[in-house]
């Protein structure tokens, strides 16, 4: 059994992939995509590259999920998205992913070859990173003749910050916090060292405290990122509206019958000032920890 | 310019956690007091194609309910409106019963789909029907301009502009999000684009006017068997259930809770 | 003594030269007002407002006479000009068929007397009401005039001829003493003031002042049901849905621009305009009366900015002295922006499409129509077959969190009463006001028809919602579709369980009450919801002259610039009173008082502040609601906090 992981350029995944691929059981390689990208043509190599692999790995970026179900049907295999577990059962590759919403989770078996897979690479304990990527060699005249897309321009975003919907930890705000120095002081740092986008409620956007982009609800952004961490905010209705999607909601709030409480995950009932500071103290520690293992 | 842009009738992604049920052993989800509507990707890929301007044909495959999604792309404006009766299937049975249907119905300078739908979120279906068609594919687009008589011309929001709809463009230029940023892609019709939603692709609001109408439009039906694709395998979904979440809060302290962070935060 | 009267025409000459003026003026005031008339009816149809001509009878005695929505100076005004021209016309009769009315006891109390104190009046209103305006309009300034060459030429026809009765003209003889005896400047003075009237007359119809003929037109035609029943329906064989140009108003609403006094009581009214907003209806009302035939209708005063901000309170049409209805003319107009132009505000959007897609105005729910249920003993209609009362929840009750605590002292309340109720639970959809009221009457028709053939399907004779707005249009608007059952607010059930003797009164002290616009002033209910929360202190403006909370007209989903927020200051107001409590009675104005008092005073439902009042506490309601429910039982202090037995488990579902 041979599994490919297809890399796009010098990819954090990596590890994940290998670990899911170490999960699956066989050998393993890799094959590093360089850096001009072309849709068609890397296509094109890449079906030649894995013939022969029974699983073919790829991370969650945007060219690894739009090439992963092209290359399943080019290879007579069948590809499966989003999957954060993998698991081989009686010969069959099986992928777990979340669905509706992540209200529900399902197991999707796959019954062609090759299982063409792109993974949450995140989710996965990091393997052994295969020993060496071999670059995609590519062949400019390639045979399918559907030559006919050419990406001719790309644009890294300005922006440093990715956008608040899409987000992965967001650190928010409410009138609780006080003042703008409430938010530059204390949750900014936080912010930085998780490396979260900021947000607030509207009370605080209409304070002035906070320009009014970062609002989150009703009449603001709708956000779904796997943390969401609520300071001193009440957690009313129109706020709730805009952060139903997300995954793990944390609330750091003085009153314990603030309703923000019936919907976090987490809470902590206490002045934001105290617990934010320690709260920074401590998860400086456990990544120096981590740094260390 | 022809295009067509395929919807998907799915249920309420907003249905509330705890109004979700699904039957595990059919391995579906109920449709309980939940209502149908119609995928957002799928609205963005229309408001898209209608800004793009062009002969508009909305297809459908699924079951008779999912006559209401064609039905809000028709008060949308789209021309057109094609329904192929049934239900369920794996990505690749799905493409290929939209191949099918789009063989008949073309032919299309540009076959539009959202980028994924908010049931299943498999992400496949413009990838597989592109392979199907033997057809270019660009993924995560929010944008299309269309080059006609020498000039690209830009989306205006408005539909109808004749000299779109009457030529079939030399040429497309669609731009397309990525992790970093964005891209532009330049490429021939005929052309597969996936649509995810930015500012600019809000689905309109259709005028009741057009929504009375759409009702009395009429429709091109196909069944699956009428259309000849026969059932193959890709995947099966072996189990579905929904999580055993936590929806108490739980109450930390510091320690704790900065240990739950790292955790979560680990596992991104 | 001779029998009292006086000399017509007296020191005059030429009269022919009266009747050669009079034939145009009449000639041009007959044509202005038949303009005015064309006009009108060239309007489209309206619903009947001929019927029930006893009450329109009242209410025009009670508003151009009594006038009961205008100030004294206004009322004195007008009280004058009846006078005067009833005098007028009397000696018109003696001089030219003979009569003989002038005379005796007649002539010296009301020819003499009264027209000369009425005469004063008028002086006396023209400057009190300019004043208050505060300048000297041409128009008043006229009237002024009028009544002044008056007074002047009956002194100087006093002073010349020692009329024995003067002293029945008190002040005609006042003046008298002080002019001279001249019967040059009587005559002068006479044409003169003969001519300023003839012109004022021909003048007339093209000015305001028309409203002295329109507003008495307009009282007969007014709307006798209460203004809650205002808007009209939409037949949608129509080329345009709503108003978009002149030509799309009734005869009524063109009635109604002609009836336009001016008198700006409809903004200063206006909590939008209050706020700083751009919306003035007394603008659009007077912007459309003078708008071409043909011409578009939403600009200016009446552009989509303005007509996006109403909250469709009626603030303006109560405030009216001549039942001008301008808020329908508002959601008329956003009909078409809506129905025609799929134009109109995001969050308003979005409440529409919630609406048309899971029947609740609401994005991002993630709660459930029967939350609010959780441990109370609630029977769906279906399996209560004996249930007396289907209480509406209504989507405000129910989805937002914080009124699932009311709906929950509501049930609570009735169960004590021994009541038997039931809900439709997840088969209830919006009643479809905000749809309506947005202007998406197509959608609104849609919800109606649904609901009521739920209602039929369950057999619902009597319906008691927490919800002002499910009220009205329940009470006010489904009978178009065929509905025949009862509906009752909370407030007036509750009151009549307190009343029987089935719940104890609310004992709470320091508790204002919050007038609905659509429980109060579009349905006359105000009495109720004060007597079940005990609510004694009253804000600056309360009943049918209260201040909306901000929320109606679908403005609850769009967000306003936060320096311009109806419910920031009527949250003030509240607390304003220094009363403990500020009691509401709508989900939508709990939402926004509690927005708006920002923790200053606490705000409650009237059925909450009730249910605190009924004791002994059930121990066995405190039992079922574990943690959770502790919120809903009177306030302890041992309330616990947040636990582990927050939230629900997904056993608990039903
Ligand atoms: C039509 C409409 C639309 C709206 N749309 C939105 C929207 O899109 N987004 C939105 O957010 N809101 C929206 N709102 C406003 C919403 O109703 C609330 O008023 C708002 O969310 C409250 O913000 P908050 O929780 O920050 O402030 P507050 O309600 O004032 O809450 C402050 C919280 O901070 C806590 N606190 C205070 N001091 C401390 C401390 N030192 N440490 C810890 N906790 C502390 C308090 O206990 C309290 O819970 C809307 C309202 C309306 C009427
Ligand atoms: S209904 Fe209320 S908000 Fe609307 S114009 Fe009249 S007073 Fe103003
Ligand atoms: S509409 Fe009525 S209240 Fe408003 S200015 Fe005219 S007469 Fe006055």
């Amino acid at each position: 059994m041979t599994n490919v992981l297809i890399l796009f350029a010098e990819d954090r995944a990596a590890q994940g992939l290998a670990g899911a691929a170490e999960q699956l059981g066989g050998e393993t390689r890799a094959i590093l995509v360089d850096g001009d990208y072309q849709i068609e043509e890397t296509l094109d190599a890449l079906v030649d590259a894995c013939r022969g692999a029974d699983v073919i790995l790829l991370a969650n970026d945007t060219y690894s999920q739009e090439i992963a179900p092209r290359l399943a049907h080019r290879l007579g295999g069948a590809c499966v998205g989003d999957g954060v577990g993998v698991a081989r059962v009686d010969g069959r590759v099986r992928v777990t992913r979340q669905v509706y919403g992540g209200k529900a989770h399902a197991v999707v078996e796959v019954r062609r070859s090759p299982a063409v897979l792109w993974l949450r690479a995140r989710s996965f304990s990091g393997g052994a990173a295969a020993a060496s990527a071999a670059e995609l060699s590519r062949d400019p005249g390639a045979r399918s003749g559907r030559r006919s897309t050419r990406i001719v321009e790309r644009n890294v975003s300005a922006q440093t910050h990715a956008r608040l919907e899409d987000a992965q930890v967001i650190i928010s705000g409410g009138r609780g916090i006080g003042g703008p120095e409430g938010f530059r002081d204390e949750l900014e740092p936080l912010a930085k060292m998780l490396g979260a986008q900021m947000a607030a409620s509207r009370a605080a956007c209409d304070a002035g405290w906070v320009p009014p982009t970062w609002q989150v609800g009703q009449t603001g952004k709708k956000v779904a990122p796997e943390l969401y961490v609520a300071v001193a905010i009440t957690g009313a209705s129109q706020h709730m509206a805009g952060i139903s999607e997300a995954r793990n909601i944390v609330a750091i709030n003085i009153d314990p019958d603030a309703p923000i409480f019936k919907h976090a995950r987490y809470g902590i009932v206490d002045d934001y000032r105290k617990v934010v500071p320690l709260l920074r103290e401590r998860l400086t520690n456990l990544g120096n920890h981590e740094g260390k293992r | 310019m022809n295009i067509v842009v395929c919807m998907k009738q799915i249920l309420d992604p907003e249905v509330p956690a705890r109004d979700f049920r699904i039957d595990a052993a059919r391995r579906e989800a109920e449709r309980g007091s939940a209502s149908l509507v119609t995928n957002i990707f799928c609205e963005n890929a229309l408001e898209t194609a209608l800004q793009s301007g062009g002969n508009i044909t909305a297809l459908t495959y699924g079951p008779e309910s999912a006559e209401d999604t064609l039905r809000k792309a028709l008060a949308m404006k789209a021309n057109a409106a094609a329904h192929v009766a049934g239900e369920g299937g794996h990505p690749l049975h799905v493409a290929q019963v939209l191949a099918a249907a789009i063989r008949k119905l073309g032919p299309f300078d540009l076959i539009l789909t959202g980028r994924e739908s908010g049931d299943w979120g498999a992400g496949q279906t413009g990838a597989l029907l592109a392979e199907e068609l033997g057809l270019p594919c660009v993924s995560f687009a929010d944008k299309i301009e269309v080059m006609n008589d020498g000039g690209w011309q830009m989306a205006d929001g408005k539909a109808s502009d004749s000299s779109a709809i009457r030529h079939p463009p030399s040429a497309i230029r669609v731009r397309r999000q990525t992790d970093a940023g964005f891209e532009t892609v330049e490429a021939q019709p005929p052309l597969v684009v996936t649509i995810t939603n930015a500012e600019h692709n809000v689905p309109r609001i259709p005028k009741v006017r057009d929504v009375m109408m759409a009702h009395k439009q009429p429709l091109t039906r196909f069944t699956v068997d009428e259309l000849g694709v026969a059932p193959a395998d890709y995947y099966e979904i072996v189990e579905l259930a929904i999580p055993q979440k936590e929806t108490r809060c739980e109450l930390l302290d510091v320690d704790g809770l900065a240990q739950r962070i790292a955790e979560i935060t680990a596992a991104l | 003594m001779k029998e009292p009267t006086r000399e017509i025409y007296w020191n005059i000459s030429h009269i022919w030269l009266m009747y050669a003026l009079l034939v145009p003026a009449i000639a041009i005031g007959a044509w202005g007002i038949w303009r005015r008339v064309q006009r009108w009816r060239r309007g489209k149809a309206d619903a009947s407002r001929f019927d029930r001509p006893t009450l329109r009878i009242k209410r025009l005695l009670d508003h151009s006479l009594a006038q009961r929505r205008n100030p004294i100076f206004h009322r004195l005004l007008t009280w004058g000009f009846i006078v005067l021209t009833i005098a007028t016309i009397i000696v018109a009769l003696d001089a030219d068929f003979g009569t003989a009315i002038m005379r005796g006891r007649f002539y010296l109390y009301f020819q003499s007397l009264t027209v000369d104190v009425f005469g004063a009046f008028v002086l006396v209103a023209c400057i009190a009401l300019a004043a208050r305006r505060p300048r000297f309009t041409p128009l008043l300034a006229a009237i002024f005039v009028i009544a002044l060459t008056g007074f002047l030429v009956e002194a100087l026809r006093i002073a010349a001829t020692h009329d024995p009765w003067a002293a029945w003209s008190p002040f005609g003889n006042l003046i008298a003493k002080v002019v001279p005896v001249s019967v040059v400047a009587h005559r002068t003075l006479w044409w003169t003031h003969l001519a300023i009237t003839f012109a004022f007359f021909a003048w007339l119809p093209f000015t305001q002042l028309r409203h002295i003929i329109t507003s008495p037109l307009n009282l007969y035609t007014s709307n006798l049901a209460p203004i809650g029943a205002n808007l009209k329906s939409v037949d949608f064989e129509q080329e345009r849905l709503g108003v978009a140009t002149l030509d799309d108003f009734t005869w009524k609403d063109r009635l109604d621009f002609d009836a336009c006094t001016e008198c700006g009581k409809c903004t200063d009214a206006c909590p939008a305009h209050t706020v700083g907003k751009m919306l003035s209806p007394r603008d659009i009302i007077i912007e459309l009366r003078d708008r071409d035939e043909g011409s578009a209708a939403i600009a200016g005063a009446a552009a989509a900015q303005a007509l996006w901000e109403c909250t469709t309170c009626a603030a303006c049409v109560e405030a009216c002295p001549v039942f001008i209805e301008q808020m329908p003319k508002i959601v008329d107009m956003r009909r078409h922006l809506v129905m025609d132009e799929a134009d109109f505000p995001d969050g308003m959007q979005s409440a529409v499409m919630s609406l048309e897609k899971r029947g609740h105005p609401f994005t991002g729910t993630q709660a459930t129509r029967v939350d609010w249920t959780q441990g109370l003993d609630v029977q769906h209609v279906s399996a209560a077959k004996d249930a007396d009362v289907l209480f509406w929840v209504g989507c405000g009750g129910a989805l937002i969190e914080r009124n699932q605590k009311v709906i929950r002292a509501t049930a609570q309340l009735m169960q004590k009463a021994n009541v038997k109720f039931a809900i439709l639970g997840r088969d209830e959809k919006c009643s479809g006001d905000p749809a309506r009221r947005i202007g998406n009457e197509f959608l609104f028709e849609m919800l109606a028809k649904d609901n009521l053939a739920n209602f039929t399907k369950h057999n619902v004779r009597k319906v008691v919602t927490p919800c002002p707005h499910c009220f009205n249009t329940f009470k006010n608007e489904y009978p178009r579709y065929g509905a025949t059952f009862e509906v009752q607010h909370h407030s007036e059930f509750l009151e009549q369980l307190v009343d029987e003797g089935k719940l104890a009164p609310a004992r709470e002290d320091g508790v204002t009450f919050h007038d609905p616009c659509y429980l109060g002033r579009q349905n006359g209910v105000y009495d109720a919801p004060r007597k079940v929360a005990n609510a004694t202190i009253e804000m600056e403006r309360s009943r049918n002259k209260s201040f909306c909370c901000g929320g109606g007209g679908g403005m609850s989903f769009v967000d306003e610039p936060s320096d311009q927020r109806v419910n920031q200051e009527r949250a003030n107001e509240a607390v304003a009173t220094g009363a403990k409590t500020l009691a509401v009675s709508c989900p939508f104005c709990m939402s926004m008082m509690e927005d708006g008092v920002r923790g200053r005073m606490r705000v409650q439902d009237i059925s909450e502040v009730l249910w605190a009042s009924q004791q002994p506490v059930i121990p066995s309601v405190a039992r079922d609601l574990g943690g959770r429910g502790a919120m809903n039982v009177p306030r302890s202090p041992t309330r616990p906090g947040p636990s582990l037995t927050l939230g629900m488990t997904e056993g608990e579902q039903n």
